[in-house]
């Protein structure tokens, strides 16, 4: 079935459009958003108000620009996501290759810790370390970066061992080379692929989990903006003012979407193997 | 310059412990080249990996030195030694197709030890790479070292092997069946390209094979290894002119009756004896036409039988 590859491949186009527009309005925040998205107006008419022209997306309950909000909002969670996945990144990559690379016992300890980390579910674990901390921005995307890197440090291990019985790590070596000169330059480089699918992958899951953290009210707390928390703030509201709750729910589904789709034709691509399945 | 002193490596397998290397002595001088025969898993490359330090995690060198110039190999640290592999020894592999990182442009990878080992600046270094890829006779360096090794050829590939084993100018180039995954007119190039550059750095060969052909185009002295020990040890003149050890003799038949165009081939019965069951006495007795009783049992040690021709069989007595 080749139109349906052809299909998706376009979907993955619009969703790298969309992460594209919406990196763009979190980088430009300041320039896009016409109200200042914590100013408060408690005036009855300002509360509330349907999306118009004046109000792109209505007013909340607090008489604050939606539209505003979400502009905002876009740039909290994205940059959480980044942030978290960026962290996963370095402790997963890194956990990984030095297990896969030295094995022995350096990789029984390693790959033991990661499965101890695995045996939580995510979302508790979670849960748990911000009771702990205490609900901010930076121990959120601290959180969700701890607790995403196992998944990546056993695909880099995976990786690991394959690659470093390949020749030309044998050849460079017997070059004069060093362990981190062998690890870094000859054999990540060839791991890369898996793992950049499964980081854009991450970034939808990290936004994700911080939109549900938030919405919790354990995530980004208010005033700051999220979409998490304006769905939270709308949801007493959603008889009659149901775009409190709409726009930050769908900003929260296209941008996971995209990634996914993004993320998923990623890996036809680099992993070439993977095919068959998706003809189906 | 390389004296390698009752070299053995141990096995550990499921099915047991078992001798890739059983006291091997070899060396090699300055400007000489030794070649290294013997059929597949008669420890050839285990012996060449040894003088590395390269050896799998599952070998272990049990006993042994391999000195280089007086130093021990094999009791330096791994500082030490990343300073001696490319540097003074450097190494080739069977495989071109697979031995460059795909990764990698070839100007990358060849400037890499080139800068690590003698400090020199990225456009310093691709000058000398450019030189070392026309000495191995690519054509079109300058544009070759842009390129990925898939776009090269399997003989081109081993080229660039050699200019990087070369690069540094190493006192002992060690060539693990460097021809075996070639067609057979890049062998021959390839070989050339060795020879030459065997003169004109002045530098030793260890050249590994199973094909004597290929032992007979640069070796200086040969020895022959069966079943993890050395058999028969002579300068090359000597083992083409006058082998002693049956299957020396046995081989060399195999070989010179291709050039006769006789019908048949003189085939060398049965298999190499088990590594982790080694008999009593000699290992290739087996498989020998000469062997009798006496074969069985008894140790079976090198001996001396012409100056320099040394010889591991109970037959050819002095």
């Amino acid at each position: 079935m080749k139109n349906k590859r052809d299909f998706r491949k376009k979907y993955a186009g619009v969703g790298l459009a969309v992460i594209l527009i919406m990196f763009l309005v979190a980088v430009f925040a300041n320039f896009i958003a016409p109200y200042d998205p914590e100013e408060i107006n408690l005036e009855p008419d300002a509360r509330l108000q349907a999306p118009s022209m004046k109000h792109l997306l209505g007013t909340d309950d607090l008489g604050r620009d939606v539209f505003s909000r979400m502009v905002y909002g876009a740039r909290i969670s994205l940059s959480v996501g980044f942030v978290a996945v960026f962290l996963s990144l370095v402790i997963g990559v890194t956990v990984g290759a030095i297990a896969g690379y030295f094995g022995g016992w350096v990789d029984t300890l390693l790959m033991r810790i990661v499965e101890i980390v695995m045996c939580f579910p995510r979302i508790f674990l979670i849960l748990m370390l911000i009771a702990f901390l205490g609900p901010n921005i930076i121990i959120v995307m601290a959180v969700i970066g701890l607790t995403g890197w196992t998944g990546l440090a056993r695909l880099v291990r995976a990786e690991f061992l394959s690659l470093k019985e390949r020749d030309y790590v044998q050849a460079a070596r017997a070059l004069g080379a060093g362990d981190r000169r062998i690890i870094f330059k000859h054999i990540l480089p060839n791991a890369l692929s898996p793992v950049y699918v499964s980081a854009v992958l991450g970034v939808g899951g990290a936004i994700l989990i911080e939109s549900s953290l938030s919405f919790l009210g354990l995530g980004v707390q208010i005033p700051t903006p999220s979409w998490g928390n304006i769905l939270t703030s709308g949801m007493h509201y959603i008889e009659s003012a149901w775009w409190l709750m709409l726009f930050p729910g769908l900003a929260i589904l296209i941008t996971v979407l995209s990634y996914n789709l993004v993320g998923e034709t990623l890996r036809d691509i680099l992993d070439p193997r993977l095919k068959g399945f998706n003809q189906k | 310059m390389l004296e390698i002193i009752n070299l053995t490596v141990k096995f550990n397998t499921q099915s047991g412990e078992l001798k890739a290397c059983d006291k091997i002595n070899l060396s090699i001088e300055k400007g000489k080249n030794l070649g290294l025969v013997g059929e597949s898993g008669c420890g050839k490359s285990m012996t060449c990996l040894s003088i590395l330090k390269l050896l799998p995690p599952e070998a272990q060198i049990t006993w042994g030195q391999v000195l280089y110039n007086g130093k021990n190999l094999l009791t330096m640290d791994n500082k030490g030694l990343r300073r001696i592999r490319g540097n003074k020894i450097s190494m080739i592999f069977q495989e071109p197709m697979s031995s460059l990182n795909p990764v990698l442009t070839i100007g990358e990878q060849m400037r890499e030890a080139i800068i690590a080992h003698k400090g020199l600046s990225k456009s310093e270094a691709d000058k000398e790479v450019i030189s070392l890829l026309e000495k191995v006779k690519i054509d079109k360096p300058e544009a070759r070292i842009y390129e990925y090794p898939h776009n090269l050829s399997g003989g081109m590939r081993q080229r660039v092997m050699i200019a990087m084993a070369i690069s540094l100018k190493p006192d002992l180039l060690i060539a693990d069946e460097p021809t075996t995954a070639l067609d057979v007119t890049t062998q021959a190039q390839v070989l050339e390209l060795l020879d030459e550059l065997q003169r004109e750095y002045k530098m030793s060969v260890l050249i590994v094979s199973h094909d004597f052909g290929v032992i007979a185009r640069l070796a200086d002295t040969i020895a022959v290894m069966y079943a993890g020990e050395i058999v028969e040890y002579a300068s090359s003149e000597t083992l083409f002119k006058h082998p002693a050890h049956p299957y020396t003799k046995a081989l060399l038949s195999s070989l010179k009756q291709m050039q006769s165009k006789k019908d048949s081939l003189t085939v060398l019965k049965g298999n190499v004896c088990d590594l982790s069951n080694l008999p009593t006495g000699c290992r290739f007795e087996e498989r020998c036409s000469f062997a009798d009783e006496s074969c069985k049992s008894g140790v079976n040690k090198l001996i001396e039988m012409d100056k320099g021709h040394y010889v591991r069989c109970f037959k050819c007595k002095i």
